[in-house]
């Protein structure tokens, strides 16, 4: 005889009860396995999705300017793929089926890395198609989305190039500069699962809409567009795929192979004129009007002798004689204010639209000197004026007060005339410096023209102010400068976020050197970073986001924690009933001389091989688990989840973790369940008593106290609850009530049977449910755990319950979380108008009907720096938040809610948007953003701090001053428009949009505007339903929770049927004798039924009782929705899987022959 | 080598007070002698019968075996002194029912070194009378051949100390006649120290030395020495 061998004896003679812990363990193993396979297949899914989204692509260079193709070429890497990446909407021809976020695509056979879909001459034509033959090629989402196939016609709606900034004076924002269309034809559909059809740099759970067009076809479509700017390299592209490599020596390379003009600069030889004077210096110009500051900072670095050269184009310089006389005129009664502007403009001494140049005018030749025999210096407040034939300023005197008006654009397109007043310093004669028209760079649609009446001026102009002598001067000098003043003047007066310097005029030291050598001497002091040439390393990157933004495997464990404590409970409770029933054998062992660590050690042991045996089959049941909870996932989450890329994962590490872990609190358990071991006399277990005979009293006077302070603490954290004002603080003192009052319960329910004061008197149905209540209290440590386990379930799942959210009543108000916006609308292509003007409404030629549903409906335009949705909607870890620039309009009005700020002052407690002005001491950048957004997927808190790069790539600090609270914001970020452009210059106009309208016609407003921006692919959506899918997922979660609560409830259920088993079984004798005194099965079999109910009731009762007011406030404050049908239907299937369980046990019970059961008696 | 036993007391708390269950009790018996303790119910005479066997402790008074208190031992030592000195007989034999005739009379053995315990628990199967039965669960055998069973496991740590709760209570008039004689017979082949406590007069007839247990109190029974 071993300890083995006595050990498997038990194992096998037990089996049945055995059996029970065994399962319990399974189920345990299974939940807590199950949970961290979730994780895993999550993880594992996104990984995965995000592969197959990547496909070759290791690292991405994606700018949002237009470079060399040639670029791609000799990279260090294994393949290159030269790219235009556009995105845009599309519709059929007719402009039905529109979809937006689509992704045009400008590749060649080298993106396809092997066997191009429709042949390689598609990708790469010897000879460019015609316009009406040119084809595209779809990948599935779109070409389903927009219900096309093979031959069908596609019309894309793309953002035209432009010549300058459109937020520039220069800039064309009318919808027929803004907008481009580009009509194809379908060369073929790519299969679903094809790496065209799935193929994207920012991978997420839906499938991207890509359109591939060969890349020349889209060059020649993007040159045809820039054929009046001329500011494309010859075959331009914006992006670089790459396969293999490091983005170091990637970075490394291309710092040494970027020209000048893959920065969009030019260094030009201006070249002698008719009848100018040759220049002599070189001139580095940008083709986007504005050189950026980065070039003016290089060329400074590059030691080379610079004048920074700022141009402008005046409406109007006049006399200030004039000027006041049309002022007196103004103020002159009866002289309406038009008045003013015909006399101010059509007034005998007006130069109209010339261009002035800021300089430093005391530049020694080739670059200067600016000044005229006599003049030493150029004040700051002073100008010069150029004589020419016909001007009407050549007879002002030096010193007179000149008056310079001029377009200064304004918020959302909006183009501001502002004059300032400079003294004349002197006329000067156009020769020499003077008369240079090449301080005016080249701007297509101005300089361009051969007369100035074919100006295609973005800007309002007037041609009937033009006299002869204006024509004259442009026929024969077009852009020369007709006034200048000093840089310091024009920086101040004219820079904008796109730059202060039109031209930086170069000599080289020697004087005679090529511009090959100017150009690279700026390269070798330009870095790459500083014009947004970044390879990322995009695989790495998205990898590491496809770990989540939250621990799908934490959370569902979390979620899981009570299913997973409701097995423990019934392991533990069906090992001390095997405990219970071996009672004399464990006590024989110690007569024999066993030490009881002895018999711990081999029940211990037996319980250890369950649970080992149990994990392991536990390991398969949670495959299952977590594939059942996938199944739940792809179908509850907002907006499905496409269950192919939902895949199960089984990782190794994960099963080690649960299996280790459920076998260790298994035997944990199990320990716990055999401590009565350790107080039981072997002569009171040999005659197969486990329980304590004494102590009842101590344990009294403690469940007194528990009882007291349970109730006591209850109606504290309810009073707390109702006087403070957080929504955590005051959910955590309602459920803290709750609890505490769930223990209170629970501490009666044991005293109460453990006070032994339950009566059974009378009889009849009465008689025999006072005995079944006795019974109940007859093991009160088995009776306690199943009620506490039922009552605990039921107030989570209750309590949950009331926890499902909705956006609120008040959502719509000012304070709520809409700001008191009903609509909230996204455009692809930006908007450059203030869209609340009839004119911008013109602009984008609205349709009558449309600009009829929007007479009264008012828009708050927001800037959007395109990122990662850092709401709880996107799957993956977000690592460069999507960011809106919030209008100073929005910041003074306010609203909204807050559920924290940083408020100090008491302005700033009132209208907390004030804190998004300015920056903080340390210079970091105030941001809001949503509550949850923020501590769940962001992992910060307020006064937190997150980094993001800015146009340059410099890294900027952003500090969290607010959180909303169920705010529509919570895919991004907010900050102040101004810090905005600050940190993205380049970033121009608007694209989100808070809508005003009035509630009964949201409906007619938002068709009424998804029509006329269709083009601009705008998309509204009402705030609380936007608000609804960020809650959805808050919903989902819950229903998890309340899903495994609810089993976790079901077990607990089935865990009191076993526990009544045991108890008749226990019993049967008595029963039996009960029989014999003449008691029907059935009045037995009510009895039992009525003990079980009973307890039931107990439990469901307190768990729901504690529950309710636990959530009674919040319910009260129309927090939440309890959906009480459901709610009730949970509760009575409880009773009833209770009830029948309970009831197959006992019949199972008392159909056992009487006479045995007697006789064991 | 003897049992001595010096004013024992037991007391049992009940809502109501202490119950005393064993009052002064003395005794004193050597190795080869034999008592039978009789008594109505509940008059303490199992009481006394555990306590000797130390599952249970005296309220007060001393046991000594070999004038060796053991409830001055530790746990673990009380353990090993009961598997080494002490046997026990129960009126329910107690036998594992998992196990077999063999495997239940060696379950002592586990904790107490087994080194040729197979041999002599063969040996005393065959002295029991069970050779045929070793192999056989205890459901497969009659209720005198289990309480066998049980004596032979009570012997197989050679116990200078045997005792017998109601060993014949279950059994017939037959088998209970077996069973007396061959727990006298092997009591006397082992000269261990035999405490019987029965009802049955039949049994108690066996042993030389008889005590009555009235109201906790050890007294000598009518008619013997």
């Amino acid at each position: 005889m071993t300890f083995a061998r006595l050990l498997l004896r038990n194992l096998v003679y037990h089996r049945r009860g055995n059996f029970a812990v065994f399962l319990g363990v399974v189920v345990g193993t299974a939940v807590l396995t199950g949970a961290l396979l979730v994780g895993d297949s999550l993880r594992g899914s996104l990984r995965d999705l995000t592969l197959r989204r990547l496909g070759w692509v290791d690292h991405s260079l994606v700018t949002g300017r237009f470079f060399r193709e040639e670029l791609a070429e000799k990279l260090p890497a294994a393949h290159v793929s030269p790219a235009v990446f556009l995105q845009g909407a599309a519709s059929r021809p007719n402009g039905s089926g529109r979809v937006n976020k689509v992704v045009i695509l400008g590749v060649d056979e080298r993106f396809w890395h092997g066997e191009p879909p429709v042949g390689k001459d598609f990708w790469s034509p010897k000879d460019l198609p015609e316009l009406d033959r040119r084809g595209v090629v779809l990948g599935s989402a779109l070409a389903r989305d927009l219900g096309v196939s093979k031959g069908g016609r596609v019309a894309f709606h793309l953002q035209r190039l432009s010549a300058a900034p459109r937020e520039s004076f220069l800039g064309k924002r009318k919808a027929e500069d803004v907008l481009t269309t580009l009509e194809l034809t379908v060369a073929t559909v790519l299969p679903e699962d094809s790496f065209g059809s799935v193929f994207s740099l920012n991978p997420g759970p839906t499938a991207p809409r890509n359109a591939y067009v060969p890349l020349s076809v889209l060059q020649d479509e993007l040159h045809s567009q820039d054929r009046k700017a001329r500011s494309l390299p010859e075959r331009p592209v914006n992006a670089l795929l790459v396969q293999g490599g490091t983005r170091d020596a990637l970075q490394a390379e291309l710092g040494k192979r970027l020209r000048l003009e893959d920065w969009g600069l030019d260094v030009r030889v201006p070249k002698k004129r008719f009848g100018d004077t040759a220049p002599g210096y070189l001139s580095l110009e940008s083709k986007q009007m504005f050189v950026e500051p980065a070039a003016v900072a290089a060329v400074k670095e590059a030691g080379l002798t610079a004048a920074p050269t700022l141009v402008y184009l005046f409406n109007n310089l006049s006399s200030v004689r004039q000027y006041a006389a049309t002022a007196a005129a103004v103020t002159a009664p009866g002289m309406p204010p038009v008045g003013r502007a015909l006399a101010a403009y059509y007034g005998p001494l007006q130069v109209p639209y010339s261009v002035v140049a800021a300089l430093d005018p005391t530049m020694p030749p080739p670059l200067g000197p600016f000044l005229p025999k006599g003049v030493e210096k150029l004040g700051d407040d002073q100008i010069l004026v150029v004589q020419w034939e016909g001007s009407p300023l050549n007879d002002a005197r030096s010193g007179e007060p000149l008056a310079l008006t001029y377009f200064q654009p304004g918020d959302e397109g909006r183009l501001h005339e502002e004059t300032v007043v400079l003294r004349l310093a002197a006329t000067v004669p156009l020769k020499g410096a003077f008369r240079d028209r090449n301080l005016t760079p080249r701007f297509a649609g101005l300089t361009d023209r051969t007369t100035i009446g074919e100006w295609e001026a973005p800007f309002p102009f007037d041609r009937s102010r033009l006299k002869p002598a204006d024509h004259e001067y442009w026929a024969k000098h077009q852009a020369t400068p007709r006034a200048y003043v000093t840089l310091k003047t024009g920086q101040k007066l004219w820079a904008s976020r796109f730059g202060s310097v039109t031209s930086v005029r170069l000599v080289l030291p020697s004087g005679k050197e090529p511009a090959q050598t100017a150009a690279e001497r700026i390269l070798s002091h330009l870095r790459p970073e500083q014009g947004g040439f970044v390879f990322d390393d995009v695989r790495a990157e998205r990898l590491a986001a496809s770990g989540g933004s939250q621990d799908f495997g934490v959370l569902l464990l979390g979620f899981s924690a009570f299913l997973i404590v409701a097995a423990l409970l019934l392991v533990g409770l069906l090992f001390r009933l095997n405990l219970d029933r071996r009672a004399s054998e464990i006590g024989l062992l110690l007569a024999t001389g066993f030490r009881r660590g002895a018999v711990r050690r081999l029940l211990l042991a037996e319980g250890a091989v369950l649970a080992a045996l149990g994990g392991m089959v536990g390991l398969a049941a949670a495959v299952g688990y977590a594939w059942l909870m996938l199944e739940f996932l792809a179908v509850r989450w907002p907006g499905g989840l496409d269950r192919s890329l939902l895949a199960l994962h089984v990782t190794p590490a994960s099963f080690a973790i649960g299996y280790v872990s459920a076998v260790m609190v298994s035997v944990l358990t199990i320990l716990w369940a055999m401590r009565v071991l350790a107080r039981v006399a072997p002569r009171a277990l040999l005659t197969g008593e486990t329980a304590e005979a004494t102590g009842e009293r101590r344990k009294l006077r403690w469940s007194k106290w528990v009882i007291g302070v349970g109730l006591v603490g209850a109606a504290a954290c309810f009073v707390a609850g109702t006087q403070v004002r957080g929504h955590e603080e005051q959910a955590g003192s309602f459920f803290g009530s709750g609890a505490l009052l769930l223990t209170a319960g629970l501490a009666l329910v044991w005293a109460w049977m453990r006070g032994g004061r339950q009566e059974a008197s009378g009889h009849g149905i009465s008689g025999v449910g006072q005995l079944a209540v006795r019974n109940a209290a007859r093991h009160p440590v088995r009776s306690l755990l199943t009620v506490g386990l039922l009552a605990s379930a039921t107030f989570l799942v209750v309590a949950v319950e009331s926890f499902h959210r909705d956006a609120g009543h008040d959502f719509l108000e000012k304070t709520g979380g809409s700001g008191g916006y009903p609509l909230i609308a996204e455009s692809e292509v930006p908007v450059y108008q203030d869209l609340n003007t009839a004119k911008a409404r013109a602009d984008l030629d609205f349709p009558p009907a449309a600009r009829a549903a929007l007479r009264d409906v008012h828009f708050v335009p927001f800037r959007l720096r395109a990122g990662d949705d850092v709401s709880c909607l996107n799957l993956y870890q977000p690592r460069r938040p999507r960011l809106l620039g919030v209008p100073p309009a929005l910041i003074e009005r306010g609203g909204f809610r807050f559920a924290a700020t940083e408020a100090k002052t008491s302005e700033e407690k009132e209208n907390p948007w004030l804190l998004l002005r300015g920056r903080r001491a340390d210079g970091a950048v105030p941001v809001f953003g949503e509550a949850n957004t923020v501590t769940w997927v962001l992992h910060k808190s307020l006064g937190a701090e997150l980094t993001v790069p800015d146009d340059h790539g410099k890294p900027v600090r952003l500090r969290i001053v607010g959180l909303f609270e169920d705010s529509v914001f919570q895919s991004e970020l907010l900050l102040s428009e101004a810090n905005f452009l600050a940190l993205y210059p380049r970033q121009e106009g608007y694209q989100v949009f808070l809508i005003d309208a009035p509630p009964a016609r949201t409906a007619e407003v938002k068709a009424a505007l998804e029509t006329a921006l269709a083009s601009h692919g705008l998309a509204v959506t009402p705030t609380a339903q936007r608000l609804e899918s960020y809650l959805a997922v808050e919903n989902t979660y819950l229903a998890t929770f309340q899903a495994l609560g609810g089993l976790g409830l079901l077990l607990g259920a089935l865990g009191l049927a076993v526990v009544l088993l045991r108890s008749v079984w226990e019993r049967r004798g008595e029963l039996a004798l009960l029989r014999a005194l003449g008691f029907r099965r059935s009045a037995l079999g009510w009895l039992v039924l009525a003990e079980n109910a009973w307890l039931l009731a107990v439990g469901l009762a307190v768990g729901l009782v504690s529950a309710l007011l636990a959530v009674a406030p919040h319910l009260s404050a129309g927090g939440g929705e309890v959906l009480w049908l459901r709610l009730v239907g949970l509760l009575a299937l409880v009773l009833v899987v209770g009830l029948a369980a309970g009831a197959a046990a006992v019949a199972a019970t008392l159909r056992a022959p009487l006479l045995p059961a007697l006789r064991r008696e | 080598m003897s049992l001595q036993v010096e004013h024992l007391c037991k007391d049992y708390p009940t809502r109501s007070g202490a119950l005393a269950v064993l009052r002064d009790a003395n005794l004193e018996l050597r190795p080869g002698e034999s008592l039978a303790v009789m008594g109505p119910s509940g008059s303490g005479k199992s009481t006394l019968l555990y306590i000797l066997g130390t599952l249970d402790r005296p309220t007060s008074g001393s046991v000594k075996l070999s004038g060796k208190d053991p409830f001055a031992l530790t746990e673990r030592e009380l353990a090993d002194f009961r598997n080494r000195h002490v046997g026990f007989v129960f009126q329910d034999h107690h036998l594992l029912p998992q196990c077999s005739v063999l495997e239940n009379v060696l379950i002592p053995t586990l904790v107490g070194g087994a080194e040729g315990a197979e041999g002599w628990a063969r040996t005393l199967l065959e002295r029991v009378g069970l050779s045929d039965r070793l192999d056989h669960r205890p459901a497969e055998l009659s209720g005198g051949e289990r309480q066998r069973a049980a004596i032979a496991r009570a012997l197989i740590r050679h116990p200078m100390l045997l005792l017998a709760d109601e060993p014949t209570g279950n059994l017939d008039r037959h088998s209970a006649e077996k069973v007396g004689e061959l727990l006298l017979e092997l009591h006397r082949q082992e000269q261990t120290i035999l405490v019987v406590v029965t009802h049955s007069a039949d049994l108690a007839r066996h042993f030389p030395r008889r005590l009555e247990m009235v109201d906790g109190a050890l007294q000598p029974r009518e008619g013997t020495p």
